[in-house]
C-alpha cells in the first residue's frame, strides 16, 4: 500500500523538461515509480522525411538545445556513409573540437543542475558562469552560441583562422583552472557528498541488462564510449582516456562528467594544434542511391544512432533516431525505489536527462495510450 | 501609536533585510540581483492579485493563520528591549510562546490543504521543528536562569558563551529556512512546501511572515548576545550576523530531513551543553 502519490512533473521546478513521474510514497519513502514521457512530441522523424538532406540537418540540429551538433554530425555522417564520400581531414578535426566543446557545455549544465537539485545554487552559477568561456569559444568557432548549424554534407561550413585557434585556446587554458577549482568543490564539500554518495546506485549487472549508455554506464565501471569503439571523426588519431568509475551513485556519474570535462579540454587542443591549412569541404556526388545507414556518436548523454534509409530522390525514405536519454530512463525504476522524496531530484539531475531529444515519439492508439511489455515483443517472434 | 510605529517600522525592516539577503546572494553568486527594495513591491503587488480557491481547503482559516503568523512575529519585536512595549517581567516566557506558534502557523497551514506538496512540507517542517526548537528554548531558558529573571534584557554574553552564539546562528538558519534547512521548501522536491496552494493576500502575509522570521531571529541574537548600547550599534551588529547567515546559506548545499534533524540534535545538543558545563565549572 501507499501513502500518497506525487505528481513529479510534467511541470516540476526541479526539472525544466516535460516528464511525468508518479512517485509513490510511504513516509518519504519511495515504492513504486512510474514514468510518462511524450509530452514536448515534435514529430521530428516524419518532417525530416519531407526536407530534402542538405536542409534536414539543420533541422536534426534543433531537436536538442544541448547536443545540437552531436544530432547533426552524427545525421551527416549517415548522410556521408550513404553517399559513400570522404570528408577532408581538417573538416573533420573542425567537427571534433566543436564536438568536444559542446559535451563541455553539457557537462558543465549537468553539473550545476546537480548542485541546484541539492539546494546548492552558487554551484549552479559558478557552473553556468565557467560555461560562458565555452560559449564564447563556440561562438568564434561557428558563429552561433547555442545551435552550431557548423556540418553540411561533405564538411563543415566555416574554417578556423589562426587568430580564432589562439584565442579558444586560450579560453581553454583558463576554463581549465576554473574545472579544476569546480572539481576540488564537488569531491571536498561535505554537504554535496553527503547528498550524492550512495544515492542512486547501480552496478555493473544493471548497467548491462538494462543497456544503460554513457557517463551514466561509465560511473558503474562499464568503460562504453563509442569514440573508441567506433573511431568516427578524428579521434582515432587523439589521445584520450575513458573515464570509468567503480561506485556508479550519483556522486560517481558526477565524478566522472568532471573527469570527462579534463579530457574534452585536452582533445580540443590537441585537435586545435593538428589544424592545418587545407580545403574543408568536398563536393558530394549525387545523386543517392538506395541504400541504408546507421551512423553513431558518443553525445554527450552517451550512444546516439541515426538509422537512415535512402532513395533516389534527395529526401530520406526514413530516419531512425535512438537517444541515449532514452536508453538511460530505463533505470529510474532501478536507482529512486527505496530512497527517499529528496533524493528524487538528484538521481534523475546525475542521468542528465535531455527529453527535447527523447520525446518524439508516443503509441497512441484509439485516444489510449499503449504499453509495449517486453513479453509482447518475444510475442511476436 | 508607539504600537503602529513599531508594527511598520518592524515591517520595513524585515522587508529591508530580506532585500539585503537577496541582493548579498546574487552578488556572491555573481549574479546583478533585485534592487534592496524588491520585497516591498513584490508585497504589494501580491496583495493585488487574485487569490484562488483551492478546493478543500479552509479558506477563511487560512486567512487567519496567515494574519496570526504576522502577528505573533511582531509581537515579539514588541519585547525588544530598545522599543519596550511588552515589558513586563515574564516576556521571556512569552517570547518562546510566540517564536513557537509562529512556526506552528506554518505548519498549520500546509496541512489544511488537501494537496500533497503542502502536506509533505508541513510533516518536514514539523519534523525540522522539533528538532531546532529544542536548542532554541534551551539557550532562551538558560539565558534567563543566567539572570534570574524571565525578563528579556540585553546582555553581553558572546564571550561567556560563543559555542552557544555559532549554535543561535545555526537555529537562525533553521528559523529562516535557509540553506543548509530549507528542507521543507526545497522547491525542486516539493515546489514551494507548505505554501504551494497559497496566493494573493495569504501569500504576502506568509511571505512578511518569513521576512519577519529572519529579521527577529537576528535581532534577538544581537540583542542576547551583544548588547547593543544604541541603535546604530543594533544595526551594525545585526547586519554582521546576517552577512554570516548570507554566507552561509550561499556557502552550502541542502541537508535531507533525517541529516538534518541528526546534526541538529547530535553536534547542536552538545554544544551547547559544553558551553552550559563550562560555565557551571567556572
Amino acid at each position: 500500500m501507499h501513502d500518497m502519490m506525487i505528481p513529479f512533473g510534467p511541470a516540476h521546478p526541479a526539472l525544466p523538461e516535460p516528464v511525468y513521474l508518479k512517485i509513490f510514497l510511504e513516509g518519504e519513502e519511495i515504492q513504486d515509480v512510474d514514468f510518462a514521457v511524450g509530452y514536448n512530441h515534435k514529430g521530428i522523424e516524419k518532417a525530416l522525411q519531407d526536407l530534402d538532406f542538405s536542409k534536414s540537418i539543420f533541422m536534426t540540429g534543433r531537436i536538442c538545445g544541448i547536443c545540437s551538433s552531436a544530432h547533426s554530425t552524427c545525421f551527416t555522417q549517415g548522410i556521408e556513409k550513404l553517399l559513400d564520400l570522404e570528408i577532408p581531414y581538417k573538416a573533420k578535426l573542425i567537427r571534433t573540437i566543436v564536438f568536444e566543446l559542446e559535451r563541455l557545455t553539457s557537462h558543465l549544465l549537468c553539473v550545476g543542475m546537480l548542485g541546484h537539485e541539492i539546494g546548492f545554487d552558487t554551484l549552479f552559477m559558478l557552473c553556468f558562469r565557467e560555461r560562458e568561456y565555452v560559449l564564447n569559444c563556440l561562438e568564434l568557432i561557428t558563429g552561433k552560441r547555442v545551435v552550431h548549424d557548423i556540418n553540411t554534407i561533405g564538411g563543415v561550413r566555416r574554417d578556423l583562422s589562426p587568430e580564432i585557434i589562439k584565442q579558444v585556446n586560450k579560453n581553454l587554458g583558463i576554463l581549465k583552472e576554473k574545472v579544476e577549482y569546480l572539481r576540488t568543490l564537488i569531491t571536498k564539500d561535505l554537504l554535496i557528498k553527503k547528498r550524492t554518495v550512495g544515492i542512486g546506485k547501480l552496478d555493473k549487472n544493471d548497467v548491462e541488462k538494462l543497456c544503460l549508455v554513457g557517463p551514466v554506464a561509465r560511473a558503474s565501471g562499464v568503460p562504453y564510449d563509442i569514440r573508441k569503439i567506433d573511431k568516427y571523426l578524428a579521434y582515432d588519431d587523439l589521445d584520450f582516456k575513458v573515464i570509468t568509475h567503480k561506485d556508479g551513485d550519483s556522486f560517481a556519474r558526477a565524478f566522472v562528467r568532471v573527469q570527462e570535462m579534463f579530457e574534452c579540454i585536452r582533445l580540443s587542443k590537441q585537435a586545435l594544434s593538428m589544424i592545418k591549412p587545407g580545403p574543408i569541404r568536398n563536393k558530394p556526388t549525387l545523386p543517392f542511391t538506395e541504400k541504408e545507414a546507421i551512423s553513431r556518436v558518443e553525445a554527450p548523454r552517451g550512444e546516439l544512432i541515426y538509422y537512415l534509409r535512402s532513395n533516389t530522390t534527395n529526401k530520406p525514405e526514413r530516419v531512425k533516431i535512438r537517444t541515449p536519454t532514452y536508453a538511460n530512463l530505463l533505470c529510474l525504476g532501478k536507482i529512486l525505489v527505496g530512497h527517499k522524496l529528496a533524493d528524487v531530484p538528484v538521481s534523475l539531475a546525475s542521468l542528465d536527462p535531455c527529453l527535447c531529444c527523447t520525446d518524439r515519439v508516443t503509441v497512441v492508439k484509439d485516444g489510449k495510450e499503449q504499453i509495449i511489455k517486453m513479453e509482447d515483443l518475444h510475442g511476436h517472434h | 501609536m508607539v504600537i503602529i510605529e513599531t508594527v511598520f517600522i518592524s515591517t520595513f525592516l524585515s522587508f529591508i533585510y530580506e532585500g539585503i539577503v537577496r541582493k548579498v546572494t546574487a552578488r556572491m553568486q555573481n549574479r546583478i540581483g533585485p534592487p534592496i527594495w524588491q520585497p516591498i513591491l513584490d508585497f504589494i503587488k501580491l496583495l493585488s492579485k487574485e487569490r484562488f480557491e483551492v478546493e478543500g481547503s479552509h479558506h477563511t482559516f487560512i486567512t487567519f493563520v496567515s494574519i496570526m503568523s504576522v502577528a505573533s512575529l511582531i509581537s515579539t519585536v514588541f519585547m525588544f528591549p530598545l522599543v519596550g512595549i511588552l515589558n513586563f517581567n515574564w516576556n521571556f516566557i512569552l517570547l518562546i510562546y510566540l517564536l513557537v506558534f509562529s512556526t506552528a502557523c506554518f505548519i498549520i497551514v500546509g496541512l489544511s490543504s488537501p494537496s500533497p506538496f503542502p502536506i509533505v512540507g508541513s510533516t518536514r517542517e514539523a519534523i525540522l521543528f522539533l528538532a531546532y526548537d529544542l536548542p532554541l528554548i534551551i539557550i532562551l531558558l538558560y539565558f534567563a536562569m543566567n539572570y534570574k529573571s524571565l525578563q528579556l534584557i540585553p546582555s553581553n554574553l558572546i564571550l561567556l558563551f560563543p559555542l552557544m552564539f555559532i549554535s543561535f546562528i545555526v537555529i537562525t538558519q533553521a528559523k529562516s529556512g535557509y540553506q543548509p534547512f530549507n528542507i521543507s521548501e526545497a522547491d525542486q522536491e516539493i515546489t514551494a512546501g507548505y505554501l504551494t496552494e497559497c496566493s494573493g493576500f495569504e501569500l504576502a502575509m506568509f511571505n512578511l511572515a518569513k521576512s519577519l522570521r529572519v529579521f527577529v531571529m537576528v535581532s534577538l541574537a544581537t540583542i542576547l548576545f551583544f548588547n547593543p548600547s544604541s541603535i546604530l550599534m543594533f544595526f551594525v551588529i545585526s547586519l554582521i550576523i546576517l552577512f554570516i547567515v548570507i554566507s552561509l546559506r550561499v556557502a552550502l548545499a541542502r541537508f535531507r530531513i533525517d541529516q538534518g534533524f541528526k546534526f541538529l540534535w547530535v553536534l547542536l545538543l552538545p554544544l551547547i551543553v559544553i558551553d552550559i558545563i563550562k560555565v557551571m565549572l567556572i
